[in-house]
């Protein structure tokens, strides 16, 4: 669906500025209410979803050009989503969708970032968003005992992502996530560098083509591999290949589940025992690519008619996504069996839940803004009495580690399956 | 109206180069607004000059200043929502009151508080409910400015029947006078504090705002006092259910109705004894349709449940009312509960017997406004207020039968607005008495025939209610663009607008205070 | 004289008054202004002849001054303060124009007095908001004019209550209504198509009445107004809450108001509401020994379709509040009882007013405060007492929560021997220094009489100067009441 589609959208924003918010019903805390890092961190009302469908219709009917400015507007954004969720409370429109045709619009008219383009250049020759070698896209995984499926077949795929897969720092959480599977029995095994990105990420950032060429890469991949499962403990490629891949057309068979669904099915069928105690005040930060962006895709074919007068309906009736549909309940449902953990929720959370800061190519283009957004979640953590903040996506941790320096608040952040691993 | 490279520096000097700008793509997001099509044919009215964004009173102050040294017109906003608030026939300097979003103070023991512009109601209520107090809530809902409806702009609300109309709740304000000066209005420029907006001798009060807000054409206010009202709920709401209808838990010694009344008379009847028994936290006069549209999570599921009701039937006129009851004990929960039973045997109202989250659903938006938005856009995409009313209870329903035979009806035949019951209408009761319609005309902003029908219902709006004797558009003012509805009402409005004229070259001598949507320095 | 020719015609000779005897009774009052003697009275009957005797001020550029009370005055508001003014007065102008049950509004003249209203209104089922025991003689437009606070908090949605729309006169000569009166249509229009001009902002964006409010007839003339009623009550009961710790009573009046319960509440001390029930200055001081230090009032009324019930429920609420201050509800404390208390609150006073009984002086600071800050205040008045020697048990101490407990008036009355010197020095020295006093612990003088006005507008420039602006455009010429505000 090209921008110009969503014309009639932009015609009906009508500036609420409910997209700065998070849903009025769910506000618990004065301190935390909004939900746009964007328009928080720059001000001016062109960085929040409604002034992106404003500057997208001043864009098509030709009354600005992409600039320097213009660009800044479009690109300081994570895509988060949490615009969307609270746009739907009230209005049957699609923000979402309009920022990123807007970026794709971008992108084919060559309106680009210079800093998006190193690492799409990158993705494009190392298939890989970290400007790394793909010939050390396995390195993570050296010395486990684990089939890799460009020559062994294994019921699941584990596939790392880019981030777990260039992230030294991180490596030892993605080894012990697939520690934790292989020594639950699952049949599992990796691509090695052969495993490519999902191409999600340069997705948001407006290269569409990048995605379609991963998806059908991908998933060739899998049925290559005669994989059934596929799962990620990044949340990034899990949205990519569960919402993004569905959302492009892209057909396959394999089920794809995110390492907190996998365990927590291991864990309820009694494969996974979490005994040890971790004694630990906790709150879980919920990934915006496992949460609301993780809510299926709605596939429908048809037409907006006029009903009732001026009442605009969809024919067929469409199916509303507004984010309550992503994944929420696993994570929490694994913290809160960890023995001697004591779990708090934030202001904020699951549909509303304020971003890492790291996503929509903020993280790579600038990179003060992915860390501020970090550093109001860490403070966020605090304020409820959390020690620790728990996550369940490379990007989150890598974000909001490298935020800690810039906030007093003494948080230490996890992966959850750091936590799962020391209770294990 | 151009700006010089020289204003501009002044402007960058006060703020920092960071919180202004000419860039003209970010300046399109501060000339779009609903409605903007009705008066300018297409979305964006004219592009304004730069956009300057406040941290302080200081700054503010030093911004007016500068904008009467240098021939600039300006005009603030809170949120921006309101049309009023961001859009001009020329180019103007909008003054973005974000950044100043603080709540100053809440004395619980006197029921006040203290805000700057950007503080929502939201906010506000999740504020004083910890202390057993919440403020007005406006029908523009949660996300409206607490400031703008207290002392800015237009002031009803579904709590009216007991915080009364918005601009009623004002104690105070910290006022940039359109030339820069600055005046605190009340006890606050005594140094006796926040506690009262009017005196010494008359009250400026009256001139900050009337019945409608300057809506900018009179300065800048950087910190209002609000009332505050007792809340007997908990300290907190408990949300329940998803997006995009989350429901609401209905806390103890609260009963949310809705009502369904035989006929006009009867309504009449319902909403004075209603007044008189001062038993309601909140009363809303609700169109069938808007209340479909609210407890519904999209217009496909609307359509769903509507497309197979016959026609004559959705298109029967019903007279219903969302009535909220609250009490601080059981006890006088009783005495309200059979009070109510009271009023309705003597009106033959009856209760619709809505599921639970429907129940939560009319709660919440009877608490805090929200869902009107929804109600009001979501169908079409827009909305239009004409006529709006604000008198005795009788009158108002005589505006909304007049309205409905000689300007909706026509209207909605033509398929260009959205069908609805008979008298679309939301309005209020206040608790002082007296009560606020608005006849609310759902269009497509995105349609031109939807738009152009519209406009000539505004228009006739404008007249008729002069022509009925039953008041005049303008006093809402939201709408009145440019004095539209004022000179409609020609003569009738002469001599009053003509005082409002002087008071207007008084206080604003280089008239750089915008007045799109307050009156021109200008006599007719 | 010429001049006086022209007013004859307006009003007819019969209604100017020169007569030394009345020219002297306006050229002062119980205030410590200073005495100015008018030129002549004149009585106004309706709007028309008001506005040509406006008219006729501009084009001779004489002061005007208006009366709408009949006397005795008390503010020094009334008396000229330049020499050759003429006092307009409206007392003769008692008409009430309509009584609109159903909307429970009254439209009324300037003369019309409370003693004429309240029973005109109870035949309607409606009572009207009322001060504390009004003198006979008090035009209710005036009071409410004045912003008086009235008795019922709960009725006092903001200061402006429970005024609505007002048709004036501006010192320039002009005619406006205002708030929903001003149109479309003749107010007979109006009440045709159902309308009961019961909004009194506006119209549109400028609150035309609150300019007018306060401003002790300087920018016009109102020539009627309409105000806001409240159900006549069927049953009524009235409860006094005694004690020597009137933190307790604040403490339960903040609380009663939370739970916006009854209708009257008002604190005042023994001696005050000795003034209100005694008769005689023997009585009083008989009963201000008696009466306890503090006294809470509190009515409730039995209105609408639940009268006892109403009653009964808010009675328990009342009881449970006060016991948990500490307090309890009674129906007669020594002195008096509250049916007494309901019977003298019900009326206006039958005399020159309760606080001038018995031909006693009194002396009165009042201004705008928070309940919390009462006892802050009423020490330093006790304090001043003794550093200005009059006799603290004429000290009358009165307490009116407003705006629903937002915020209060509080009022002190001295009573004094009208031709004791050095009593009345001393009073005069606690309104003036005591002013001051007051105003720099924090009082708001919101209704700044005689040496107030200084007090009041020397601390906020700009509201000097944004009032001289009103002023300007209502009364160019400067006719109506010089001298007084800040004109």
């Amino acid at each position: 669906m090209a921008l110009d589609t969503y014309e009639e959208d932009m015609l009906r924003c009508t500036r609420c500025s409910y997209c700065k918010w998070i849903p009025h019903q769910v506000m618990s805390d004065s301190h935390f209410l909004t939900v746009c890092p964007s328009i928080d961190r720059y001000n001016f009302h062109g960085w929040s979803a409604g002034g992106r469908q404003i500057a997208a219709l001043s864009l098509l009917k030709g009354r600005t050009n992409v600039g320097e400015k213009f660009l800044d507007m479009i690109y300081q954004c994570q895509m988060c989503g949490g615009c969307d969720v609270s746009c739907k409370i009230e209005r049957d429109l699609e923000p979402y969708e309009v920022m990123q045709q807007l970026r794709i619009m971008c992108i084919e008219r060559g309106d680009i970032i210079p800093e998006h383009l190193l690492f799409i250049d990158g993705l494009k020759k190392e298939d890989n968003m970290m400007m790394e070698s793909k010939e050390k896209r396995g390195d993570w995984a050296e010395g486990l005992n684990v089939k890799v499926l460009t020559k062994e077949h294994a019921d699941v795929l584990f596939h790392a992502g880019c981030r777990y897969s260039f992230d030294h720092e991180l490596w030892s959480t993605c080894r012990s996530a697939l520690t934790i599977l292989l020594n639950a029995g699952v049949d599992i095994g990796i691509l090695g560098k052969e495993e490519t990105c999902c191409g999600g990420r340069s997705y948001e950032m407006g290269y569409a083509s990048e995605l379609m060429k991963y998806a059908e890469h991908n998933t060739d991949t899998w049925k290559a591999a005669g994989v059934k499962t596929v799962v990620t403990p990044c949340a990034d490629c899990y949205q990519a290949f569960k919402v993004l891949y569905s959302k492009t057309g892209q057909k396959h068979a394999v089920e794809v589940l995110h390492i907190t669904e996998f365990i927590d099915r291991l864990m309820k069928e009694g494969k996974i025992r979490l005994t040890k105690r971790v004694p630990l005040t906790v709150t879980y930060h919920d990934p915006c690519h496992l949460g609301r962006l993780a809510e299926p895709w709605v596939h429908w074919e048809g037409k907006k008619v006029k009903v009732n007068g001026q009442m605009v309906v969809h024919d067929p009736p469409k199916k509303k996504r507004c984010g309550a549909n992503g994944v929420y309940e696993a994570p929490r449902d694994i913290l809160r069996k960890i023995p001697g953990l004591n779990f708090v929720e934030m202001h904020r959370i699951r549909e509303y839940a304020w971003c890492c800061g790291a996503g929509g190519g903020v993280k790579e283009a600038y990179p003060d803004f992915a860390e501020w957004t970090a550093a109001r979640r860490l403070e966020e953590a605090a304020v409820v009495g959390a020690k620790a903040l728990v996550s369940a996506c490379p990007w989150c941790k890598r974000n909001f580690i490298d935020a800690t320096p810039n906030t007093d608040a003494r948080v230490e952040v996890y992966d959850i399956i750091e936590l799962v691993e020391q209770a294990i | 109206m151009s700006l010089s490279k020289e204003a501009y520096r002044a402007l960058e000097d006060i703020v920092g180069p960071e919180y202004v700008t000419q860039e003209p793509e970010i300046l399109d997001t501060y000339c779009f607004v609903w409605a903007n099509e009705l008066i300018f044919g297409e979305k964006f009215s004219p592009r304004p000059l730069a956009v300057v964004l406040p941290e302080t009173v200081e700054e503010v102050q030093a911004i007016v200043r500068a904008c009467n040294r240098f021939g600039i017109r300006y005009r603030a906003h809170a949120t921006g929502f309101e049309t009023s608030a961001i859009t001009s026939s020329e180019p103007f300097l909008p003054i973005d009151m974000r950044r100043m979003n603080r709540v100053v103070e809440i004395d619980r023991t006197n029921r006040f508080a203290v805000v700057e512009p950007y503080v929502s109601q939201a906010r506000l209520f999740l504020e004083t409910m910890k202390v057993g107090l919440r403020p007005n809530m406006l029908g523009a809902g949660p996300s409206a400015s607490v400031l703008a409806g207290t002392a800015a702009h237009f002031g009803s609300g579904p709590t009216n029947i007991s915080t009364d109309f918005g601009g009623r709740n004002l104690l105070g304000a910290e006022w940039v006078l359109p030339n820069g000066d600055i005046l605190r209005l009340g006890s606050l420029g005594t140094g006796a504090g926040w506690i009262n907006g009017d005196g010494p001798g008359p009250s400026l009060r009256g001139v900050l705002r009337g019945y409608g807000g300057a809506n900018g054409g009179m300065g800048i206010f950087t910190k209002v006092a609000t009332k505050l009202y007792p809340w007997y709920g908990p300290p907190k709401l408990q949300p329940k259910g998803v997006p995009p209808t989350y429901g609401m838990v209905i806390p103890e010694n609260f009963s949310v109705y809705c009502v369904i009344l035989p006929g006009r008379d009867k309504m009449n009847d319902f909403f004075h004894l209603l007044i008189e028994e001062s038993i309601a936290f909140s009363i809303q006069r609700l169109n069938p349709a808007l209340g479909a549209i609210l407890a519904t999570e999209s217009n496909d599921e609307l359509w769903e449940l509507m497309k197979n009701i016959p026609e004559e039937q959705r298109r029967a006129p019903v007279f219903s009312a969302i009535v909220l009851l609250d009490a601080s004990s059981a006890r006088e929960m009783e005495y309200k509960e059979k009070c109510f039973q009271m009023i309705l045997e003597q009106t033959d109202g009856t209760v619709f017997p809505f599921d639970d989250h429907i129940q939560g659903l009319l709660f919440n938006n009877s608490v805090t406004g929200q869902g009107m938005t929804r109600a009001a856009f979501r169908s079409t995409g827009s909305f239009i207020i004409s006529p709006v009313g604000d008198e005795a209870v009788d009158a108002l329903t005589t505006l909304t039968e007049l309205s409905e035979k000689e300007i909706v009806k026509e209207a909605r035949d033509s398929g260009q607005i959205m069908e609805t019951a008979p008298e679309p209408v939301w309005g209020v009761v206040y608790g002082d008495g007296g009560a606020h319609v608005e006849v609310i005309t759902m269009y497509d902003p995105a349609d031109r025939a939807s738009c152009k029908k519209t406009s000539e219902l505004l228009e006739k709006g404008d007249k008729k209610i002069v022509e009925w004797g039953l008041g005049i558009n303008s006093l809402e003012n939201a709408l009145s663009f440019n004095e539209s509805a004022l000179k409609a009402a020609l003569p009738q409005s002469r001599d009053f607008v003509k005082w409002i004229k002087k008071i207007k070259r008084a206080f604003d001598p280089n008239n750089a205070a915008d007045s799109a949507f307050y009156v021109s320095p200008e006599d007719y | 004289m010429f001049e006086q020719d022209a007013l004859a015609t307006i009003v007819g000779a019969d209604n100017l008054l020169e007569h030394e005897d009345i020219l002297r009774a306006h050229s002062g009052d119980f205030s410590f202004v200073p005495r100015v003697s008018p030129r002549l009275v004149v009585k106004a009957r309706n709007t028309e002849e008001v506005q040509a005797i406006v008219r006729w001020a501009n084009e001779t550029r004489t002061p005007l001054v208006p009366i709408s009370s009949g006397p005795p005055h008390s503010y020094g508001d009334t008396v000229p303060s330049v020499g050759g003014a003429v006092i307009v007065d409206l007392n003769g102008m008692k008409r009430i124009i309509r009584i609109d049950r159903r909307n429970r509004v009254a439209m009324i003249e300037p003369g019309v007095t409370f003693t004429q209203l309240i029973p005109a209104l109870e035949k309607e089922g409606l009572a009207p908001l009322t001060p504390l025991v009004p003198r006979s003689s008090k035009s209710v437009v005036t009071a409410f004019l004045e912003r008086t606070p009235i008795t019922t908090p709960r009725f006092h949605w903001e200061s402006q209550d429970p005024l609505l729309c007002v048709e004036v006169v501006y010192g320039c000569g002009d005619l406006m209504r205002t708030g929903s009166a001003a149109g479309p249509g003749s107010i007979e229009e109006q009440w045709e198509v159902g309308r009961a001009q019961i909004r009194g902002m506006g119209p549109s964006q400028v609150d035309f009445t609150r300019l007018l409010q306060g401003a002790q007839g300087t920018m016009g003339i109102v020539t009627w107004a309409t105000v806001r009623c409240r159900p006549l009550p069927k049953l009524k009961r009235m409860f006094l809450v005694p004690s020597d710790d009137l933190g307790l009573l604040i403490d339960m009046a903040y609380r009663i108001t939370h739970k916006k319960l009854g209708e009257e509440l008002l604190i005042v001390n023994g001696f005050n509401l000795a003034s209100i029930v005694g008769e005689t200055r023997e009585e009083i001081g008989m009963l201000s020994a008696k009466l306890p230090l503090w006294i809470l009032l509190l009515g409730i009324d039995g209105a609408g379709l639940l009268p006892e019930e109403k009653i009964a429920y808010q009675e328990e609420e009342a009881i449970e509040i006060a016991q948990s201050c500490g307090l309890e509800l009674k129906a007669a404390v020594p002195g008096t009882s509250a049916e007494e208390v309901l019977a003298v609150l019900s009326q206006p006073s039958a005399d020159a007013g309760w606080k001038l009984k018995g031909g006693a002086g009194c002396g009165d600071v009042f201004f705008i405060t928070t309940l919390d800050r009462c006892a802050e205040f009423v020490d330093a008045a006790y304090g001043l007492a003794g550093r200005y020697r009059f006799p603290v048990r004429n000290l009358g101490v009165y307490i009116q929560p407003m705006v629903q407990g937002t915020n209060c008036h509080l009022e002190f009355s001295v009573s004094y021997e009208l031709h004791d010197q050095q009593e009345t020095d001393a009073v005069k020295r606690f309104i003036e220094e005591g002013g001051e006093i007051f105003a720099n612990m924090g009082a708001f003088f919101s209704r700044p009489y005689g040496p107030w006005a200084r007090i009041a507008y020397g601390r906020e420039a700009q509201t000097v100067i944004g009032q001289r602006k009103l002023k300007n455009i209502f009364d160019p010429n400067g006719v109506m009441n010089p001298g007084k505000l800040c004109f």
